[in-house]
């Protein structure tokens, strides 16, 4: 089960390569189509921004299906996995560097399906790929669990609960970088602006209420643990510090109709909020100080 | 002219007004500012800020914090660490950011902020979910960023039927209303979604006075020690005790603990109540007391009898301390009759001593107020010693169970807060209140119908919008149709 865990991660990460590749030269297809267009005119009722619809290139649907083959091999990774260990696949790092990536791709699948904006992904693969490849860097044998760990059904969930939020973080995060790199207007053929705002909204939503049960899981897991459902351990504080930046967001945008740049700003800092909880237990040990 | 009279009335007033304004705040004022998204906003920033502070920096932790020798020393533990900046840090009260008057007063302007703000729109929401607006206007149609035409062939009547079951399909609400020749629909659903905010909010002061009961209410002992086959008493008015009747530990091949876990016996009033199995993640609760599994070690029993052979001390002393030379492990015991008080030494797991020999313990037996000790023994197993006129046995090694014993009545009313806020935020943010708008028209050979929203910014709806205005244009069955723009106006 470990081997076959082993081969699927190996598979997805070729796969989020092909899907970025694919990507890539689907962008670079649509730059080349729009300079042709200023070259030889803009006929009439042509829209260059429309090539970045699904239905745009070849490059694009090979992208969009090693997207989803990529998610599928990362399903059967953790699976495998779990199989393999008898417990949740979130363990250590390099189980759960594996999870947030499938997070990642999983939250990033949904929006697709629904807002079909497969530009978000140029963004998005990266930062599976980048997590993937630091999985490649850290052990991967499978310890045994220590007894504060030895809760099954509050490991799995509390992790599970936690890949989708910061999955949903990355791709509000992919979104917002989207709609700063045309912060001074539309440009490389990105999607349209308010359809980012809207998208990268739409993750948040997503998101925060996943990041609130991952919080309300863990302090339910400490108060058996530890004893105690609040210690103030950096891990802690640190997805304390994304949930009121987070808050801040939502009111932001609810109350004070903060759009476009400055709530993407916002939603960078989220990002890299969650960037600061994922690794903080490396940096600040504490109880959640597990390799 | 009296002393002070103003040379101009007019500005005399001014001042004074602006004087008063200055030194007694207007209630609306300070209803404005708790009930002002921007100082919460601002507050929020200050919140995280401060949070993030207490996660990047060292923080003393609470047993410290009230004593200045022991706060004092645990400077000195971080101060290479900090270097210069260690009594700034300390000054600006960053070692102790979560127990900073600053930090409970963001929380408290936080808290009443998010209940006047609730209280203010509780009835605004009521209002929207009770007693929505029937009538559309031409001018609410031509606005709303999604919005379709459909002609049908179809009688007023049959047609608000046929529409009426594409909503109730789509589980919207219908309600119809006569507005002159024509027929007024609201269709709604989830209309009590938008409660979860205000539950949302709620929670958040809920899990603060849950805190503020945790803080101020019950009791935790992080290091109850108990060597095996002793009984302690749980203390704070409980009228409980603990006995720990057994202990196994077993380990993984490579050296880190399987499992460790106490066979624990609970006393109430010196008569037995219950008993269980304590490991971690699986506490034993009694009457509102919960005992975690937390540490063990090793124990050795001891007994101490007089002169004319009166059982002084027969128990088990946990030797839970590390010695100074981080070899031995120590424990202690009293014998308040004779004023002593002994130190038990032993070699610790994977150490030795050559001081203490496999099989023996080591006795450091002082009397009261005395720093030297009265004499040092090393005993074997089972060879009685008699120092001050005691005569001490070692009788055999054992092991102690540490635990964390905890009443904590504000845990409940957090997981109360924790529950409204998670339904609070899943109900708001996944079944979003959506509400539709719809006329039917008489028209020449039929009937026309308008349907509206006023969503704005969404894709997900308008692709929704879009899918419902299909349903209803096949329900009203083969007519033209004629649809306005559906996506973001």
């Amino acid at each position: 089960m470990l081997s076959l865990s082993q081969y699927c991660f190996f598979a997805s990460i070729i796969a989020v390569s092909l899907a970025l590749v694919s990507y890539v030269l689907a962008f670079a297809s649509v730059r080349i189509a729009r300079a042709h267009v200023v070259l030889v005119g803009e006929p009439a009722g042509a829209d260059v921004s429309t090539l970045t619809g699904a239905e745009s290139s070849n490059a694009v649907t090979f992208g969009i299906l090693t997207t989803w083959l990529a998610l599928g091999f990362l399903t059967a990774t953790l699976l495998f996995r779990w199989r393999a260990t008898g417990h949740g696949p979130f363990a250590n790092m390099y189980e759960f560097s594996i999870a947030f990536a499938w997070g990642a791709l999983l939250v990033n699948a949904y929006f697709l399906r629904r807002y079909r904006q497969w530009a978000v992904g140029v963004v998005v693969l990266p930062i599976a790929l980048a997590l993937l490849l630091y999985a490649t860097t850290v052990p991967s044998e499978v310890e045994p669990l220590v007894p504060a760990l030895q809760n099954n059904l509050l490991l799995t969930v509390h992790v599970a609960t936690a890949v989708i939020a910061y999955g949903a973080f990355a791709v509000a995060f992919a979104a917002a970088a989207l709609y700063m790199i045309q912060s001074n207007g539309p440009k490389w053929g990105l999607p349209d602006r308010t359809l980012l705002d809207d998208l990268s909204y739409r993750a948040m939503l997503v998101g925060f209420p996943f990041l609130t049960l991952t919080i309300v899981l863990g302090a339910i897991w400490a108060d058996v643990a530890w004893g105690r459902y609040w210690s103030w351990d950096p891990k802690e504080s640190a997805s304390l510090v994304t949930w009121i930046v987070c808050a801040a967001y939502l009111h932001a945008r609810g109350a004070r109709g903060w759009r476009g740049k400055r709530a993407a700003m916002l939603l960078m800092l989220v990002f890299a909020a969650s960037l600061f909880t994922y690794f903080g237990n490396l940096f600040f040990g504490g109880l959640h100080s597990y390799g | 002219m009296s002393v002070g009279a103003p040379a101009e009335p007019g500005l005399h007033r001014h001042s004074a007004a602006a004087i008063r304004r200055r030194s007694r705040p207007h209630p609306g004022w300070i209803v404005r500012q708790l009930t002002s998204m921007r100082v919460a906003l601002i507050m929020l920033c200050v919140l995280g800020l401060m949070t993030l502070a207490g996660t990047l920096l060292s923080q003393a932790p609470a047993t410290v914090t009230g004593n200045s020798a022991a706060y004092t020393e645990w400077l000195s533990m971080v101060r290479p660490k900090y270097g210069g900046w260690t009594d700034i840090l300390s000054a600006l009260g960053l070692f102790s950011v979560f127990s900073s008057i600053f930090f409970k007063a963001v929380l408290v302007y936080l808290s009443v902020s998010v209940l006047t703000c609730s209280l203010r729109r509780f009835s605004g929401l009521w209002r929207t979910a009770t007693q929505p607006k029937m009538i559309m206007t031409a001018a609410f149609f031509e606005k709303a960023p999604h919005r379709a035409s459909i002609a049908s062939e179809k009688d007023p009547s049959a047609a608000l039927a046929a529409l009426s079951a594409a909503f109730r399909k789509d589980h919207f609400r219908v309600a119809t209303a006569n507005d002159g020749d024509d027929i007024q629909i609201c269709a709604d659903r989830f209309r009590w979604a938008p409660f979860g905010r205000v539950a949302a909010h709620v929670a958040f002061v809920v899990i603060l006075i849950g805190a503020v009961a945790t803080a101020t209410g019950g009791f935790r002992d992080e290091s109850v020690v108990i060597p095996i086959g002793n009984k302690v008493e749980v203390g704070h008015g409980t009228n409980l005790a603990v006995e720990a009747k057994s202990f196994t530990d077993s380990y993984y091949p490579s050296g880190p603990p399987r499992e460790y876990s106490s066979r624990l016996a609970i006393y109430k009033g010196g008569r037995e109540v219950t008993a269980g199995t304590d490991r971690v993640n699986h506490p034993v609760r009694y009457d509102g007391v919960t005992f975690y599994q937390s540490f063990f070690g090793p124990a050795v029993e001891m007994q101490a009898t007089a002169g004319n052979g009166r059982v002084l001390f027969k128990q088990g002393v946990a030797l839970a301390f590390v010695a100074q030379n981080q070899k031995d492990r120590v424990g202690r015991f009293l014998l308040p009759q004779q004023g002593l008080t002994v130190f038990v030494v032993s070699p610790a797991s994977g150490e030795t001593d050559p001081s203490i020999p496999p099989g023996s313990t080591q006795l450091e037996v002082y009397q009261a107020g005395k720093q030297t000790p009265v004499a040092i023994e090393t005993l074997s197993q089972g060879k009685p010693t008699t120092i001050a006129g005691v005569n001490f046995k070692f009788v055999r090694e054992r092991e102690f169970t540490g635990l964390i014993v905890a009443h904590d009545p504000g845990a409940t009313i957090v997981w109360i807060g924790s529950a409204l806020l998670v339904i609070g935020l899943f109900t708001v943010f996944y079944f979003p209140h959506r509400r539709i708008r719809a006329v039917v028209r008489r028209r020449a050979g039929g009937s026309e119908i308008g349907v509206a929203a006023i969503e704005r910014r969404n894709a997900m709806f308008a692709d929704h919008f879009e899918h419902l205005v299909e349903d209803i244009r096949r329900a009203v069955s083969g007519a033209d149709t004629e649809k306005g723009g559906t996506v973001d106006a």
